[in-house]
């Protein structure tokens, strides 16, 4: 009786009333967006190249099982030529959903405020957080589901092939996601206050630069200069998507992870590795929280005309 | 809470100004006063500051000076929103959107129950009169379907106050007139509304009250008769008015100008010449046919309020108002359905 009485009175607080209210805004801004995303350019594109991408794999696939000498190398392969295959798949997939979260996503509030349809939203009894969180929701669910789908899928298509069930997948694949989520939050931050076009260009360059920092690391490591090394390795954590990619390269394959540059940036040699650290997808989960907050606050300082 | 309900104004500017980056003043002390269930006009040039006073008060822009309260809450304000009706000049939304859907979303950001949104929702589809094309996507409406859907969602949360901005830009003259009939009935049902129009002889049919803005400022502000210049001009139409009686119009005028077989513009001090006039006519012996004071128009009070050269056109007549999109002649004597509710708008 008491119990009932209390969950009574806390459903019928302002504070829960208002949270409910809060959550039926937030899910109409995401779904909203999400439709919009699921009917976007963009996202024809990316199924475009997935399609053509998922007919290379097959190929890929094919060619390896009819080479000479396929079957003794399987063999002596085991799980370890499963597990190549699916970084390469999976790593395609990765940048695909990526890159698809990205586009959807640069001009979800700048295209509302060039457009004018953000007055109608912004008139509505919504507080300005809630259209970021929103149109973040919306977008990184799309890229996301887009990437689960076809990360499984290939898995399966593996699994089912080959008879090797690879079991870290589901967690290769969490990790590839929150990489995907991350990159569609820096653009929808990057929306609040660049145009769309100046928003894409701006978060191409930062992901290329950011997560290319191998290349530093390798000059540093040949005209020995620990300030090159340093500045490559530290640098990547302005957006931590290359480091995540190794870590999820690293549970893939393990030490094999080395021969395709896995937790040391794209570059073979241990001696010009860039170092991996485990807690780096604990870094990039705040790192998701610190751009929402930076987009939420932009926006909410912005005039929208 | 009160939103507007207690007679308290339901919009209240003061010196409110704008400066946007670069230094473009955009509104420069800017005050505006409506009262609950007012119509009033809100008028100026392109550039004057409308549309930034418009989107001050919804809270989408920032004032950086001044004040200025909305359902007597700070302008922008969450609560203040709640009671807010609010039309842009350019309403835009996604293309596959249906009116249901865009009404269901916007009935979201309502907070409304989903029961209610469709009920709602089916409603003003019906008073905009789009029943029959609500199961097309709205990429396939002409322009002025799309401002009925806008309307539409202005109207969706029962409004105590209502800003428009053009309702009737896109529209033919029958849905012109439907949008002012709708206006009229929204004022029966003690709704305000600010109503940013460049058709004057819509905004001089339905308001109750004109601000007038130019360069940021409201330079003129009042009812329509303290707005437009009293009558010092009378156009007289009589059949056997002989000399006697000319003469006793020209003691009554300053100047008395023929202007045609029987006709003649007579210039006088103050509209309470007009019924000596008619007085002077009929005393003659003439049959009079017509004395019309021609009053200024809201059209040239604004140009000459705003610096602007008058080009003698006339606004445009006086349309009788017609019947409302999709309500039957029943429906239109009660007005629409959900008005009659005993629930009060807002």
């Amino acid at each position: 009786m008491t119990t009932r009485s209390t969950a009574g009175t806390v459903l019928g607080s302002p504070l829960w009333l208002a949270t409910r209210e809060s959550a039926g805004r937030l899910a109409a801004i995401a779904s909203l967006s999400a439709r919009e995303a699921f009917r976007s350019r963009s996202l024809v594109v990316a199924l475009v190249l997935n399609l053509l991408y998922l007919g290379l794999l097959a190929l890929i696939g094919y060619a390896i099982a009819n080479a000479p000498g396929a079957q003794e190398a399987a063999d002596l392969l085991g799980e370890t030529g499963a597990r190549f295959f699916l970084w390469f798949a999976l790593g395609g997939a990765s940048a695909l959903a990526l890159f698809t979260g990205v586009f959807t996503s640069v001009g979800s509030i700048a295209t509302e405020i060039e457009r004018g349809t953000i007055l109608a939203v912004v008139a509505r009894p919504i507080a300005r957080w809630e259209i970021v969180i929103g149109k973040f929701l919306g977008n990184a669910l799309i890229a996301v589901a887009y990437l689960l789908v076809e990360g499984l899928a290939i898995a399966a298509a593996v699994g089912l092939l080959s008879g090797i069930w690879v079991t870290v997948v589901p967690l290769v694949l969490l990790l590839l996601s929150l990489n995907v989520v991350v990159m569609v939050a820096v653009a929808v931050a990057g929306s609040t206050r660049l145009s769309t076009v100046a928003n894409a260009i701006t978060v191409i360059v930062l992901y290329l630069a950011l997560t290319n920092t191998a290349i530093l690391q390798l000059i540093g490591a040949i005209v020995d200069n620990e300030g090159l090394r340093l500045l490559a390795d530290w640098s990547r954590y302005l957006l931590p998507v290359g480091p995540v990619s190794d870590l999820a390269t690293e549970i893939l394959l393990g030490p094999a992870a080395a021969m395709v540059g896995g937790g040391g940036g794209g570059v073979p040699g241990r001696e010009v590795l860039l170092p991996m650290r485990e807690w780096v997808w604990l870094y990039e989960l705040g790192y998701l929280g610190l751009v929402i907050a930076l987009g939420v606050w932009s926006f909410s300082r912005r005039d929208l005309r | 809470m009160s939103l507007g309900g207690d007679g308290a104004p339901v919009i209240e500017a003061r010196a409110l100004t704008k400066v946007y980056r670069g230094g473009v003043r955009a509104l420069d002390g800017l005050d505006l006063l409506v009262r609950p269930g007012e119509l009033v006009g809100f008028l100026g040039p392109n550039g004057a500051g409308k549309t930034t006073t418009v989107q001050l008060l919804i809270g989408a822009v920032r004032p950086t000076g001044g004040s200025a309260t909305v359902l007597g809450r700070p302008a922008g304000d969450r609560l203040a929103r709640r009671g807010l009706g609010y039309l842009p000049e350019q309403f835009q939304f996604p293309g596959f959107l249906t009116p249901p859907g865009l009404l269901d979303f916007h009935g979201r950001l309502l907070g409304l129950p989903r029961d209610e949104r469709r009920r709602r929702a089916a409603e003003l589809i019906r008073i905009v009169g789009l029943e029959a094309a609500a199961d097309r996507p709205l990429k396939s409406y002409s322009k002025g379907m799309l401002q009925r859907v806008g309307l539409a969602q202005a109207l969706l949360g029962r409004p105590a106050l209502l800003l428009l901005d053009e309702p009737t830009s896109g529209l033919d003259p029958i849905g012109t007139r439907n949008v002012r009939d709708l206006l009229l009935w929204l004022k029966s049902q003690g709704v305000a509304v600010l109503l940013n129009s460049h058709l004057l002889s819509e905004v001089e049919l339905v308001c109750d009250r004109v601000a007038i803005i130019d360069r940021g400022r409201v330079v003129a502000e009042g009812r329509l008769g303290e707005i437009v210049r009293p009558s010092t001009s009378v156009r007289i139409r009589a059949a056997d008015l002989d000399e006697a009686g000319l003469a006793a119009l020209r003691a009554l005028s300053s100047e008395l100008v023929a202007e045609g077989e029987g006709q003649w513009r007579a210039e006088v001090d103050s509209p309470e010449a007009v019924p000596r006039i008619a007085a002077a006519v009929v005393g003659a012996g003439a049959r009079l046919e017509a004395l019309v004071p021609a009053h200024e128009t809201l059209e040239q009070a604004f140009l000459r309020l705003v610096g602007a050269a008058p080009d003698g056109a006339a606004a445009a007549g006086q349309a009788t108002p017609g019947p409302r999109w999709g309500i039957d002649a029943e429906a239109r004597r009660a007005g629409p359905a959900w008005g009659r509710s005993s629930e009060p708008p807002a």
